[in-house]
């Protein structure tokens, strides 16, 4: 194939080259920053450079980040740190969260806490009431709900979670992995424990961080040698943090080009094609990410049709074998199995072009078109 | 050149099909179907088709050609379609064949829309079997390989795809595949070959019936002798199949084979082993891979399970849409459930589900 058109940024983004100048200075700099002689205190002082400047950009302060393997390690650590040791343990999430929240919400019953679900709407959107009602009747000792879905892009309004979580006294976590760098710090960071990762916002994989508020305390899952504050043992991946400083420092509020192209996607999808739906387009939505059904037509069959043209999107939630299951997310939103295996997820990035989104919108045209008019034969 | 899709298995063969493909200058796509989930239940077995080694094994194989490759999870379709499905036919008092069942219900035309949603001109799989085409009309072939050939597993396929199908290694035998594989530096070159039934791994069937069927479908019953004296009790029909010597809990002194499975009264009919032999059987839901017309006249074999002979048989159309078959040589164990596939020469003709056997020999 000649020429590839990249369409899965909620699944990672190149490492952009911030974060790749911050890594190979990081490289350089090889000490073990717990190390007293001085080349780990070089190394120390890279790693506290890097943390100010995650901590600039979450608009945090620096004694908040602790940095971790990336955002499903931030999650598990919100949640299970939460509930270690604590007897009765209630937690409050949602069934569309990353599966990182939703497999550790599950062990965390099977050890005996209560979980709860807030009900979702058809539109992806978190059901108001019954979230206050389950505020007010479960009693949750946590919240956590995500800031934008990665599959649908669906926002939650955290600001107003946070909110009326403040004023019944319960902490609030929020998967902010996909709204990191798309929507502003504002929006996700009054909640007390915030996830975020480097690789979807063209750094390292391998990296991210939860923020956890000034003065809360967090039982810590990986043990070393105390490091992170004694909240996150381990020699510190100093590469991987600088890639996430790095890529902090390029972070520029592009959200409203992304949202130009995304819209320009899902109209022109519309003037080509029927029986489409873009899913959560009734409530508010990252501006990079369409979740799109084809009634009739495979997300097998379509994704590697676009494969094959070189262009790469997502679909499902990937199962051990590689092999894609229907989404718990459009699960959660009222499709059924087979409605849900028809589901395509585009994401696009600050480096993606007009022209790129135009080329993928007539390439799925042309096979929806194609698979369609096979099937009525 | 054409675009031409494989069903990779992770196995040699499909591994092989794709690699000549690939050599011929084909652009060449693998695909498999995931059709068990492995993670749920015990822990793999080698050797099955389907595996997650097997998945990953395909993988491998495709990176080694530099092919793209595309899984398909069909869980749900292979847990309705092909397991429900033999859980019930053993409770029933029939000897299911779940691979023919898999290629018909779930494996081959899911693969075969698959390739032509991708444009493709063709589907090829690994089996040992050949399309030989004669002019306009296409017909399915055994493989070249008689001890290895797979024509019986492939009886359902419908007659209109047999012009987009081929099988490249059809016209090679074993050793041939793997010496290709070798040469081709396929990780699959030495895998042993698949066995057993994929889902069922390392536990019995009547055991794998007993642990996954609803409590209500497993009911015990009597032991019969041919003139319905009860000779003992059975704990389910699942656990015998016709012909089945052992296991049969009853005392004689004579050896007493399994000769029938009545569903209606659950009873198992025990007897001699003469009364194993039949000549006639009654078989149904015949798929045609020719006129089924153009067959009168003509010498049609018959064959009632994979390793068996096959035999001259009669045809004979009943009103209900089964179909009579007398056989020339009485035949041993003629089991419901299995398939009866029909050859002229070495050229699959058709062929049908075992309903029931006719009056003994």
């Amino acid at each position: 194939m000649s020429r590839s058109i990249y369409a899965d940024f909620n699944g990672t983004t190149p490492t952009g080259p911030a974060a790749q100048k911050w890594m190979a200075k990081a490289m350089e700099c090889w000490g073990n920053p717990s190390s007293v002689h001085q080349l780990g205190q070089k190394a120390r002082g890279l790693l506290e450079e890097a943390r100010n400047e995650v901590a600039r950009v979450c608009e945090r302060k620096a004694n908040e980040i602790v940095f971790t393997s990336g955002g499903s390690e931030a999650n598990t650590l919100a949640l299970w740190g939460s509930a270690l040791g604590k007897t009765g343990f209630r937690l409050l999430t949602s069934p569309v969260e990353h599966s990182s929240v939703r497999d550790t919400a599950a062990l965390l019953s099977r050890l005996g806490a209560t979980v709860e679900t807030v009900k979702i709407d058809p539109s992806g959107q978190l059901n108001w009431a019954d979230f206050l009602a389950k505020l007010d009747g479960f009693k949750p000792d946590l919240v956590s709900l995500m800031t934008g879905n990665n599959e649908t892009g669906v926002i939650f309004p955290l600001p107003e979670i946070v909110a009326e979580c403040r004023a019944r006294n319960l902490l609030v976590h929020t998967d902010a992995v996909q709204g990191f760098g798309k929507l502003p710090a504002s929006f996700w960071n009054g909640a007390d424990f915030v996830s975020i990762s480097a690789h979807k916002i063209l750094g390292p994989k391998g990296s991210g961080a939860l923020l956890i508020r000034e003065g809360l305390k967090l039982e810590s899952t990986h043990f070393g040698g105390g490091q992170e504050t004694k909240r996150r043992g381990g020699t510190e991946n100093l590469t991987g943090v600088c890639g996430f400083a790095g890529a902090c420092s390029a972070l520029t509020p592009e959200a409203e080009t992304m949202g130009r192209l995304r819209d320009l996607f899902e109209a022109k999808l519309h003037e080509s094609l029927k029986e489409i739906t873009v899913m959560g387009a009734t409530t508010k939505r990252l501006p990079n990410t369409s979740q799109i059904r084809f009634a009739g037509v495979s997300s097998e069959v379509l994704l590697s049709s676009l494969d094959l043209d070189g262009v790469y999107v997502s679909a499902g939630s990937a199962c051990s074998s590689g092999s894609l299951k229907a989404s718990p997310v459009l699960l959660a939103m009222g499709l059924g199995e087979t409605e849900a295996k028809e589901c395509l997820r585009f994401s696009w990035g600050p480096i993606t072009t007009e022209a790129e989104v135009l080329e993928t919108a007539r390439l799925v045209t042309g096979h929806v078109t194609r698979i369609r008019e096979r099937k009525s034969r | 050149m054409s675009r031409i899709v494989v069903a990779m298995s992770g196995g040699v063969d499909s591994s092989v099909a794709a690699g000549l493909l690939k050599e011929q200058g084909h652009e060449v796509i693998g695909i498999s179907l995931q059709l068990h989930d492995f993670a749920k239940k015990e822990s793999n077995k080698f050797g099955t088709c389907c595996s997650i080694e097997d998945l990953n094994d395909a993988r491998a194989v495709a990176r080694k050609l530099d092919i793209p490759f595309y899984l398909s999870n069909m869980e749900a379709e292979f847990k309705k379609g092909v397991i429900d499905n033999f859980i019930e036919e053993y409770t029933k008092g029939r000897t299911p064949n779940p691979c023919v069942r898999c290629n018909e219900k779930v494996k081959f035309h899911t693969l075969m829309d698959w390739a032509m949603d991708l444009g493709a001109d063709y589907l090829a799989t690994g089996h040992y079997a050949q399309i030989a085409n004669g002019g306009a009309e296409y017909s399915l072939k055994k493989g070249a390989d008689f001890e290895k050939d797979q024509s019986y597993f492939l009886f359902t396929i419908k007659a209109k795809d047999l012009a987009r199908t081929i099988f490249p290694v059809g016209g090679l035998n074993k050793p041939e595949v793997r010496a290709i594989a070798e040469r081709l530096g396929l990780a699959t070159a030495m895998k042993p070959d698949s066995q057993d039934v994929c889902f069922v791994q390392s536990k019995s069937y009547s055991d794998f019936v007993e642990s996954e069927a609803p409590r209500d479908m497993i009911k015990p019953g009597l032991v019969v002798d041919m003139n319905g004296k009860e000779l003992g009790q059975h704990q389910g029909m699942h656990k015998f199949t016709v012909g089945q010597r052992k296991g049969l809990g009853v005392n004689s002194l004579e050896a007493l084979f399994v000769v029938k499975l009545d569903p209606e009264t659950n009873n198992v009919v025990v007897g001699p082993e003469t009364a194993l032999f039949h000549h006639e059987a009654v078989a149904e839901d015949f798929n045609w891979l020719t006129d089924a017309d153009s067959i009168k006249g003509k010498n049609v074999l018959g064959k009632i399970r994979y390793r068996s002979k096959e035999t001259p048989v009669q045809l004979h159309p009943m009103d209900n849409g089964q179909w009579r078959v007398r056989f020339d040589v009485a035949q041993r164990a003629i089991t419901p459930g299995q398939a009866l596939v029909l050859y002229e020469d070495d050229r699959v003709i058709g062929g049908g589900w075992i309903h029931s056997s006719g009056s003994p020999a």
